[in-house]
């Protein structure tokens, strides 16, 4: 038995108090019933900001709990991401919750759990951390997909959900298994020093290095394993789509990065052709379907499955000079911040004319609440990459860790794609702006308050960081 | 050649054929059952390995439990008549094509990996002591945190699992 130092169990603060605070709420539904509306949300917003507090002032950092958690500048960030979110989506998310009647507590604990598992993973220093990371956040997620069960797609949505993340999770498990064949132990350090003396031309260890890349691959929505997330996207709650899309999504990339990179970084000639591969793939399939759509759900679907691409660039470059980690966890951001707020405004907007998340919803958005405009405006500039948002010094670091890791020609599809990428953007504000609201509409009712004045503050964040991007880069430089 | 070899291709010879009539099987109560016998096959695999534990699990979890629900879940639901549509030849093809290329995968995989010559011959005295000392243990190599993830990964099945069974769940519906 160990002595308490090596617990360590101050630095697992943070995780601890979001589960607490799920706990809570699950609590607080069962003694207060229906009057407990409410405290399910402040108890959510007092937990998720003592968790950003003890993440970005930590008591202790390290291993924690004998190595099976790590506590590092890639879990500071990667938190830091999760847990931005979670804040945005309580702050913006109540009217919608309101609206659509999704069951608050329900939906509170188990955003929480999800983020929980979300930040298990992101500190996971043993694959089984991260299996079980993964496994938390993913089926929290699919009964997520399903709270709006009823309504159409929905059901389909949370069905589709769980099927392909549990085959993603069967290739995820047999390449652990594979690796731990090979190497003989499941802790990430001890599976990255094995390998400085173990012969990596080996094929269980490449088999198994691929099969839990390909496991990793569907859970980020990477081409060629994209295919479900535009329609589980489509049909589950605007709420749950913008956290699965972003915190999840940056849950996924750090775990990625943590198990690929430095774990598996010996054998980084086994998986670095297929990342290459799909992130090319990516990058055209996502940019060139997102062209096509009618719907701003599904072309933020694909939009995503693009910038999925785009990070790809920045673990590929991260494989070669470790030092590049920082221009993946930069991005996540405001990757993050961007899409949350866009689908949360997009549902809003949406409601008040066809209901359907139409692009056509947008027409004449700037003559009815020119602040909306201005706000969606900044958002899909930074997504396209415009100066001066952080979207652009993002994708700037990406790109430029690309071309000094040798990838040139994917750096260049990359920023071809982007310039794709701009006639989608721009057509949702050529529409808010140059078009009229289309006849018959219903009069504009103000947003919701809170909602705007969160979102608001989210795309001054993306500019503030566009200008002075230190202000995050200093902290996830720090790994 | 050991003495347990015979055994492992009987067993395996058995798996595959019950595979077979499990995927193939248009009725979804024997497919059910034939999978209970793959599933026990599986655990036949375990015993030749000397993991009685796992056998063990296996037989308990799987066959005692995940079959018996799946055999009580088609009882309940119209459960024989789904399966009257046929998958389209090409669904049919890229499926068998996709297993296929799956099983030359992986039998590739396990052709041209040399396998460590010797496994670490160190007999485990009482290995359901050792794993339990493991997942308990917070000390080295132990995994309590994954353990206690675990705890957190059951409530959210429940919460979610509840919530997809009450009637009408988001919207108040009269029970009838």
């Amino acid at each position: 038995m160990s002595d308490a130092s090596s617990l360590n169990l101050l630095s697992l603060l943070p995780e601890m108090l979001v589960a607490l605070a799920g706990l809570l709420v699950i609590l607080a539904n069962a003694v207060g019933r229906d009057s407990a509306d409410g405290a399910h949300r402040w108890i959510s917003l007092l937990g998720v900001l003592s968790a950003l507090w003890f993440t970005l002032n930590p008591l202790a950092t390290g291993a924690a709990m004998s190595g099976t958690a790590v506590h590092d500048g890639l879990a500071m960030a990667g938190n830091t991401v999760i847990l931005a979110v979670l804040l945005l989506l309580l702050l913006g998310g109540e009217s919608y919750l309101k609206s659509r009647r999704i069951p608050l507590a329900e939906y509170h604990s188990l955003s929480l759990f999800a983020a929980t598992g979300m930040m298990s993973l992101v500190s996971a220093g043993d694959l089984v951390t991260v299996f079980m990371g993964i496994e938390v956040l993913s089926i929290s997620l699919y009964c997520m997909a399903a709270l709006l069960n009823e309504e159409e797609g929905g059901r389909e949505a949370a069905l589709k959900y769980f099927l392909t993340g549990s085959f993603a999770s069967g290739f995820l498990l047999f390449g652990m298994a594979l690796v731990f064949g090979f190497t003989g132990t499941t802790n990430l350090d001890a599976i990255a020093h094995s390998l400085t003396s173990l012969d990596t031309d080996n094929w269980m260890l490449i088999g198994g290095a691929l099969l839990m890349l390909i496991g990793f691959l569907f859970k980020v929505s990477v081409a060629p394993f994209h295919n479900w997330a535009p329609d589980v996207y489509d049909g589950s709650p605007a709420i749950v789509t913008a956290f699965m899309s972003t915190a999840a999504k940056a849950a996924a990339f750090t775990g990625l990065a943590r198990v690929f990179v430095p774990a598996l970084g010996e054998a980084a000639d086994a998986w670095i052709p297929m990342l290459a591969l799909c992130a090319a793939l990516t990058m055209i399939l996502g940019n060139f379907s997102a062209l096509v759509q009618d719907s701003f759900k599904r072309m933020l679907a694909y939009s995503g499955v693009a910038h999925a691409g785009y990070l790809l660039l920045g673990i590929l470059a991260a494989s070669s000079d470790s030092a590049h980690m920082a221009s993946v966890l930069f991005y996540l951001l405001p990757y993050a911040l961007i899409n949350g707020v866009l689908f949360l405004v997009g549902a809003a907007i949406s409601r008040q004319r066809s209901g359907k998340n139409l692009l056509d919803d947008f027409k004449g958005l700037a003559a009815d609440s020119p602040l909306l405009a201005i706000l969606i405006t900044v958002c899909l500039l930074a997504l396209a990459g415009i100066p001066p948002t952080a979207g652009f010094v993002g994708k700037f670091y990406l790109f430029m860790g690309a071309v000094d890791a040798g990838h040139v020609g994917l750096a260049c599809l990359g920023i071809l794609t982007s310039v794709v990428s701009v006639y989608f953007y721009l057509r949702v504000i050529v529409y808010a702006w140059f078009h009229k609201a289309p006849a018959g509409s219903a009069p504009w009712t103000p947003l919701d308050g809170g909602l705007v004045l969160v979102t608001g503050l989210s795309a001054l964040l993306l500019l503030v960081l566009g200008v002075w991007p230190n202000l995050w880069l200093s902290i996830t430089a720090t790994i | 050649m050991r003495p347990s070899d015979p055994f492992f291709y009987l067993f395996a010879l058995l798996a595959l054929g019950l595979a077979r009539a499990c995927v193939c099987s248009q009725h979804l109560l024997r497919a059910t059952l034939y999978l209970a016998g793959v599933l026990f096959c599986g655990a036949a695999f375990y015993v030749i390995l000397d993991a009685e534990f796992l056998a063990g699990i296996q037989l308990l979890v799987y066959i005692g439990g995940i079959s018996v629900l799946l055999i009580f879940a088609i009882m309940l639901t119209r459960g024989p008549d789904l399966l009257k549509d046929r998958p389209s030849p090409l669904r049919r093809n890229l499926a068998l094509a996709l297993s296929l290329s799956f099983m030359g995968l992986c039998s590739f995989l396990v052709l041209r990996t040399d396998w460590p010559a010797a496994l670490p011959a160190e007999p485990h005295e009482n290995p359901v002591r050792d794993m339990g000392v493991r997942l308990l243990n917070p000390g080295e190599g132990g995994l309590l945190l994954p353990f206690e993830v675990i705890s957190v990964l059951l409530l959210c099945v429940a919460i979610a699992a509840i919530y997809l069974a009450r009637p009408g769940s988001g919207e108040e519906r009269p029970l009838s």
